[in-house]
């Protein structure tokens, strides 16, 4: 069948969750293809792990509607237990039941008795566990103990995949393995996943579409390359990487900011406020003692340095340099805006390319 | 698993004058630890000398048998309570932890109480509700004539007495256990489409196995240490039979010979316990953020759990004192005066708040030992605390005379003598207290302590007891509530003229003084009540 023509795997709208005062999930709209990885990224307390609980069905919405496969499975003061789902979830913690043995785990969810024997094979195959069915989960490391619960979660043939900071608890080194792994074990087995991470490279590396919450609202989803280089809001820019924010004003068809002009977009109207958005790469910066600009910290980062530099207006700024333009800090600089490409800028919070249209 | 070879990191100093010290902890934690195991095990060091003194004929009264009887009855007894126990107590636990019980937290501290309840004020209850010439029976006749109800002498009546005081135990292990689980367990296995009863078969029981069994096991020792109901109940146990040949001083041989059997029985129960537990590890996964679990909803259930639980209650608590409350009412209605508690309370009191604070203290280094310092020296200390759990009362106030007779005169019919039998038998419930808190304090508060200067002790006392003092207080509390309750040491080890509640309970019922006798057993339960509910709404937070 056309995939245009199946209903979206998840499918909220206006999906709210408020515990008490707190709305934790505010009226979400969000829809994941089949087939597809969607990341929710946010920092911590953002909403996003209550809104994959609503989708497990472990929380029941306190407004709005959720549909997985096309049914609707949750409504206000309304949801079906999570055991009719078909929901796969792999918890941040694994939650590998510790009195049962690998296979036993995996089998678990595996209803018929028949289709256990193919199926424990099928998916230990696919996360290269084949020889550990027998062990106890204790006996496996971390990465193998994350292997084992996401073939749990396979094992039931799950409409949708759902990871809550799945590597939250492998160390850095372990971390950026297993990450590639679990990747190609997803796209292997062909499923339709959300990931949930407040690490903005692992969303990067992992989602075919990124939805950034704040305050429990999804403030953009987008493509990984859309989410960094046409950020929506402010947060998103910010939480996407480093980012600074020089205010502006509308000088003819320029705008003027504190590091000289730059193309104005059409929806600046005069008066309105605007800020435009720099990243570190996109500051070039020259020694100069004239300049009241001013080296105040310089942080070494192997191949390059990041300088941070306060302007004569007080406003700061950071900037990229290889590792060897060394300037002390306390040094006089001048700083020019050497982008390469247009930059975005922000009227009334709202984002607009530099280059008129 | 990286394990740090224990030499790692410390530099051999040569010539140090005692090579030996440096594995140990430090002095203020295993010299007070060793002593106190070393003192508790004294009764094991009194039955080896009536055992060598009993000689040839042991073996002799070993293989009578009588001792084959009451050894068999002994088992009997404490597997039948051990098992209906526990059938109480998981659905409990399990309702007033996990579901929307209504009520649920005045029936989470209400189906603890009958913790309070002293085994022989239960037992007479039974007697005189159910026995020959009963309340029911009575009752019965007035209405079609009943003459005659089921024998509750014996068997019958022990096992339903000691099944309804004992299922507590079962229960605070398995509701500790239950609250401690991680939720996400019983999530992914929703989410991996088990349904609520399949959840709570396939995941939450297995889990509970070892809280099960540590609560079993409690269940178990108590029975086969109990010496009131069975007493009462005219079931002929070890500790009965062990009472009655000290009483009528018939044979001294004989009573320690039963003493030998009943320890080797409770440790088998001991070993048995430690295999069903396990080897699988049970412990939280991780750390993250821990989420309360979700409540079950019962839906329909609902109105047939509520009966099962307020049935439960309403027989292992609401009667007994609902009966008690009769006899009083009656007494006084029939003139009699029941004056004159005050003294009796108080001796009570006083001599129980003795027992739990001599406990507390001596459990204290004790579970330092055991919770920081794993190894031999440890593990023995540990076993040496445990021997208070597998010796009943009987044994150990017989171990108490025959030293205070023989090397502690002038301490023999004193009250040391008395709180210290105290302090042996309950020493375990104040170790296991502290054992659990002092688990939950991170090592590492100590070793900053330390880092910042400051002595082992000075550390103890400044960073462990004061994080400890939950731990502290539900110890204390326990020890003061099974010291309130005991009886047959107290009655073999009280100075003459000292009457506690127990024993005066225990004379007035002789004397058939109904009245008189429940006064005092409602007094006992109150007094008894107050610091486990204490504990019991603390906990629940």
């Amino acid at each position: 069948m056309d995939q245009r023509l199946q209903p979206p795997a998840i499918r909220c709208f206006g999906l709210t969750k408020r515990f008490g005062e707190v709305t934790a999930v505010d009226r979400v709209d969000l829809a994941v293809e089949h087939g597809r990885r969607m990341v929710l990224l946010g920092p911590s307390g953002c909403g996003k792990t209550t809104l994959l609980r609503l989708i497990a069905g472990f929380e029941t919405p306190s407004a709005g509607t959720l549909a997985v496969g096309g049914q609707v499975v949750a409504w206000p003061q309304y949801s079906l237990p999570p055991e009719k789902r078909r929901v796969g979830m792999v918890f941040q913690d694994y939650a590998l039941f510790p009195h049962l043995v690998v296979r036993a785990n995996v089998t678990y969810g595996v209803a018929k008795a028949s289709d256990r024997e193919d199926r424990v094979r099928e998916v230990l195959g696919l996360v290269r566990l084949e020889g550990m069915a027998r062990r106890m989960p204790h006996e496996l490391s971390g990465g193998e103990q994350q292997r084992v619960a996401l073939a749990r979660a396979l094992a039931p043939r799950p409409a949708v995949v759902l990871l809550d900071e799945p590597f939250s608890n492998l160390d850095t080194r372990l971390r950026s393995r297993v990450r590639g792994e679990v990747k190609d074990i997803l796209t292997a087995a062909g499923a339709t996943c959300i990931f949930v991470t407040h690490d903005q490279e692992e969303a990067l590396f992992l989602g075919d579409v990124i939805a950034v919450m704040s305050q429990g609202r999804v403030e953009q989803v987008d493509t990984p390359e859309a989410i960094f280089h046409r950020p929506a809001t402010p947060f998103v820019a910010r939480f996407m990487g480093m980012a600074d924010f020089l205010p502006a004003s509308v000088r003819g068809d320029a705008l003027e900011t504190e590091l000289g002009l730059v193309p104005r977009p059409v929806a600046a109207a005069m008066g309105a406020e605007v800020q435009v958005m720099v990243r570190p790469d996109d500051l070039v910066l020259h020694p100069d003692e004239s300049s009241d600009a001013r080296v105040v910290e310089r942080v070494f980062q192997g191949g390059h340095y990041t300088y941070r530099v306060r302007l004569p207006s007080g406003a700061e700024v950071h900037s990229l340099m290889e590792h060897y333009h060394i300037l002390e800090v306390g040094a006089g600089v001048r700083v020019r805006l050497d982008p390469g490409h247009p930059l975005n800028c922000f009227v009334d919070g709202r984002r607009h390319a530099t280059t008129p249209v | 698993m990286t394990t740090a070879s224990p030499s790692r990191g410390i530099p051999e100093t040569p010539g140090r004058r005692w090579p030996w010290v440096q594995g140990l902890p430090p002095a203020v934690v295993w010299v007070p630890a060793t002593a106190v195991a070393i003192v508790v095990a004294l009764p094991i060091l009194y039955l080896a000398v009536r055992t060598a003194e009993a000689g040839g004929d042991l073996w002799d009264l070993l293989l009578r048998w009588r001792t084959a009887r009451v050894l068999l009855q002994s088992v009997a007894l404490a597997a039948t309570v051990t098992a209906g126990a526990t059938l109480l107590a998981v659905p409990l636990a399990w309702l007033t932890v996990r579901t929307d019980l209504p009520l649920r937290r005045l029936w989470s501290v209400l189906c603890v109480l009958p913790l309070v309840v002293p085994s022989y004020v239960a037992a007479f209850l039974v007697v005189v509700a159910l026995g020959p010439h009963g309340m029911l029976q009575k009752l019965l006749e007035r209405l079609w004539g009943v003459e005659r109800l089921p024998e509750v002498y014996g068997f019958p009546g022990a096992a339903l007495t000691l099944t309804f005081l004992c299922y507590p135990y079962v229960l605070l292990s398995v509701r500790g256990m239950l609250s401690r689980m991680d939720p996400a367990l019983d999530e992914a296995s929703r989410n991996l489409g088990a349904g609520q009863w399949s959840t709570f078969r396939r995941v939450t029981l297995p889990l509970l196995r070892p809280a099960i069994a540590g609560g079993a096991l409690l269940v178990a020792l108590y029975t086969l240490s109990d010496f009131g109901a069975v007493s009462i109940l005219r079931y002929e146990t070890f500790t009965w039979a062990i009472y009655v040949q000290y009483e009528g001083a018939l044979n001294r041989g004989l009573a320690s010979a039963f003493s030998l059997v009943l320890i080797v029985l409770a440790l088998a129960i001991l070993v048995a316990e430690g295999r069903v537990r396990g080897r699988a590890q049970y412990h939280r996964s991780a750390s993250g953020s821990a989420r309360p679990s979700q409540r079950v909803s019962l839906g329909r259930w609902r109105w047939p759990a509520l009966a099962f639980v307020a049935s439960v209650i309403g027989l292992g608590l609401a009667l007994p004192l609902g009966v008690l409350g009769y006899w009083v009412v009656q007494g006084l209605l029939a003139g009699q005066r029941l004056g004159l508690l005050w003294g009796t309370t108080l001796n009570s009191v006083y001599v129980s708040l003795a027992a739990a604070a001599v406990a507390v203290a001596a459990a204290m280094p004790i579970a330092g030992l055991v919770v920081r310092h794993r190894g031999p020296m440890s593990s023995a200390v540990e076993m040496a605390t445990y021997t208070g759990f597998a010796l009943p009362g009987v044994v150990v106030a017989l171990a108490m005379v025959y030293f205070g007779i023989n090397f502690l005169t002038p301490l023999y019919q004193t009250l040391f003598i008395l709180v210290f039998a105290y302090v042996m038998l309950f020493l375990p419930s104040g170790v296991n207290a502290l054992r659990a808190s002092l688990l939950q304090v991170n090592p590492r508060l100590e070793e900053a302590a330390r880092g910042l200067g400051r002595s082992p002790l000075r550390v103890m006392l400044t960073v462990t007891v004061p994080l400890l003092r939950p731990g502290i207080l539900a110890g204390a509390a326990m020890v003061f509530l099974l010291t309130m309750k005991e009886l047959p040491a107290t009655l073999i080890l009280s100075p003459i003229g000292f009457s506690t509640l127990a024993t005066s309970i225990w004379a007035t019922a002789s004397e058939a003084l109904f009245a008189r006798a429940a006064l005092l057993s409602l007094v006992l339960i109150a007094v008894t009540a107050v610091p486990l509910v204490w504990v019991l709404r603390r906990s629940e937070g």
